[in-house]
């Protein structure tokens, strides 16, 4: 059994071979019409992780899973399993389950029939399948329900429904194409809990597709996040967050301080701001972001390397939080502040103190990756 | 609905409601009235009763029915896997195919009936080519398989839309996920299409086989006086021999049969675990 992991800046490096790469994908593309929609993606997904594909619709994502659920097959490049090429392989065959985004569920089967059919599709004995499908149901809590059609469940049931479904024929991997996208934000998050909660007890290797970022963050141990059919960048949540590698991730993930400018000897200038770079920056033309939430701001004195004096530009009350758009140097920033007792009466044009440590400051590679 | 609206639907029913009344509620009522009362005079069974004891009738009827019942399975049969194709293709030659299968509903079943005189009578086409090499002339008009044939070249076109259209709100994922869980193609169809498809297949069976049932000229053209239907007899009764109250009481017991067998069919369908399918 696999637990969940966290990976702070490298957690594949202490695992077996063949663990860090269950799931491999080298160089797969896919055309349509001559046009890649997936353009040379290769990756590695760790043994009982979840790897979420993470981009706006349109950038090859769903395309990507269904080429490695096997309803798909690829132009170009190969996907392995365990070690195993399974490019030729049926969807069934390669034991990827897939979880759909409406969960497709048989409507006119109980949910103990909509279990049992990759078992009934085996052709195990009665005996065994009754057998195998009653403690499946027992482990996703859905043993009261087991005679009710999947119309007369609730959302969080259905999905229950749909992964125990896919579960129980035992795969190696289980992908999940959106299977949140149609709901409200309440449900979201609860279904988010029971599908973390499904994922610990099993500890099946997923492959989660979605377009919403706080959902991929929420769920992975790893992010993957794709543009245009590219692969942008891999890695953990905090670091896809921390180190985006290209604008577009910087973007994607909710950097809102862009800079770009000339570094001379640590410092950064973009026409009237200067701002120091972390050490060992190199000279030349640089593209930087100064994350929303590192910047401190205060009435009062604020200490930091780079250190402002800042005019209010916008403020916006979020509850725990503030939105507060400020200038500085004829730039604009945006930062996300705790709504503190003495920012609370904060207004347009009022003046304040800005200040973030050089270390926050990230340099983005200017040609995407 | 708030009572202005239920109003508003009942006002917008009424033109129907007054055509129904006036031009089908009054006719049957008048025929019930004469099949329970030849003379007008005191109401009794006595006339329904000596129709549906005459051997000749029963036979007639049971006639009616296998000849109802084996159009409506054949229609099935020939019909779902137009259907099912119909699925797979796309919109420009899915109307093609519908068209083509609804055609016949295009011309007078007259017409379409006595092609099939020409094709199977005696000194037909079909038969003309049997004699040519040398085979002996068949008989192949005026008996059940004539009628079958004629009835299912009409009717199926109702099966194929009506399959038609609970094949296509199938969800293409259901297929995708048996396929993903082990399914072959075939227990896809199986497990999938088969049991979600059983609410068309009802209506279009129903529909072909009530049709079938009070078919006219079909089997008067191709059954002749040998493959009498109940329908032809209710013609006979009336126009041939002027019987009016036996026409009336061949009617009832025609309708009677058929509501009952519709009844019956759709209670089973709909009831118990197959609820789920039908709803």
């Amino acid at each position: 059994m696999y637990g969940r992991r966290i990976h702070f800046e490298d957690g594949m490096t202490s695992l077996p071979a063949t663990d860090a790469q269950y799931l491999r994908l080298t160089g797969i593309t896919k055309l349509y019409g001559g046009l890649p929609v997936v353009n040379d993606v290769s990756l590695g997904v760790t043994r009982g992780e979840v790897l979420t594909i993470l981009g706006p619709s349109g950038c090859g994502k769903t395309t990507t899973l269904k080429m490695i659920a096997g309803f798909l097959a690829p132009d170009k490049g190969s996907i392995a399993i365990d070690d195993k090429r399974v490019d030729t392989l049926s969807s069934h065959q390669r034991g990827a389950a897939m979880v759909f985004q409406n969960y497709a569920l048989f409507p006119h089967m109980t949910v103990r029939r909509n279990v049992a059919f990759g078992l009934r599709m085996q052709k195990l004995p009665a005996a065994q399948i009754a057998r195998e499908v009653d403690e499946m149901l027992a482990r996703v809590r859905l043993d009261p329900y087991a005679e009710r059609y999947p119309k007369e469940l609730s959302g969080g049931q259905q999905q229950r429904v749909a992964l125990a479904r896919a579960l129980i024929i035992k795969p190696k991997i289980l992908l999940l194409d959106e299977p949140f996208s149609s709901l409200d934000a309440k449900l979201r998050k609860q279904l988010r809990v029971e599908f973390l909660e499904v994922h610990r007890a099993f500890g099946i290797t997923s492959i989660f597709v979605t377009h919403d970022l706080e959902e991929a963050f929420a769920i992975s141990d790893k992010v993957a996040v794709m543009n245009g059919g590219l692969l942008e960048q891999i890695g953990s949540p905090v670091e896809i967050f921390a180190r985006p590698r290209s604008r577009f991730v910087a973007d994607f993930v909710g950097h809102k301080n862009l800079i770009s400018g000339d570094v001379a000897n640590g410092v950064l200038t973009a026409g009237a701001l200067s701002m120091k770079m972390p050490a060992g920056t190199a000279n030349g033309s640089a593209q930087v972001t100064v994350p929303v939430h590192r910047v401190r701001i205060s009435r009062g004195s604020v200490s930091g390397d780079n250190a402002y004096s800042a005019a209010v530009s916008s403020v916006t009350f979020l509850g725990p939080a503030m939105q507060i758009g400020i200038e500085i140097a004829g730039t604009k920033f945006e930062v996300y502040s705790p709504s503190t007792a003495e920012l609370a009466d904060l207004a347009i044009g009022d003046r304040v103190n800005a200040a973030w440590d050089a270390g926050d400051v990230t340099a983005i590679p200017a040609d995407g990756n | 609905m708030d009572r202005a609206t239920t109003r508003a639907a009942w006002l917008l029913c009424l033109p129907m409601l007054v055509f129904l009344g006036i031009f089908f509620i009054v006719p049957v009522g008048q025929m019930l009235g004469l099949a329970l009362s030849p003379k007008g005079e005191s109401y009794s069974f006595d006339q329904v009763v000596s129709v549906v004891s005459d051997p000749f009738y029963q036979r007639v009827a049971i006639r009616t029915l296998r000849i109802s019942l084996i159009t409506t399975v054949i229609s099935v049969i020939i019909a779902y896997p137009v259907a099912l194709h119909l699925r797979n293709v796309g919109p420009r030659w899915q109307s093609a195919i519908i068209l083509v299968m609804v055609s016949p509903l295009l011309t007078s079943v007259v017409v379409r009936t006595l092609a099939w005189v020409v094709l199977l009578s005696q000194r037909g086409i079909l038969n003309q080519a049997f004699t040519g090499v040398g085979l002996p002339p068949m008989r192949m008009l005026y008996v059940e398989g004539a009628v079958v044939l004629g009835l299912v070249h009409v009717f199926f076109g109702y099966m194929v839309v009506s399959l038609m259209t609970s094949i296509r709100k199938i969800d293409e994922n259901l297929y995708t996920a048996a396929a993903n869980l082990g399914a072959s193609r075939w227990r896809q169809h199986l497990e999938v299409t088969l049991p979600l498809s059983l609410p068309g297949v009802l209506t279009g069976a129903l529909l072909v086989f009530i049709l079938s049932a009070s078919a006219y000229a079909t089997p008067s053209l191709l059954g002749g006086l040998r493959i009498s239907m109940l329908a032809v007899e209710v013609f006979n009764q009336a126009i041939t021999y002027f019987n009016w109250p036996e026409a009336a009481a061949i009617s009832i017991a025609l309708f009677v049969v058929i509501a009952a067998i519709v009844w019956l069919v759709t209670r089973v369908a709909e009831g118990g675990k197959r609820k789920v399918i039908f709803q």
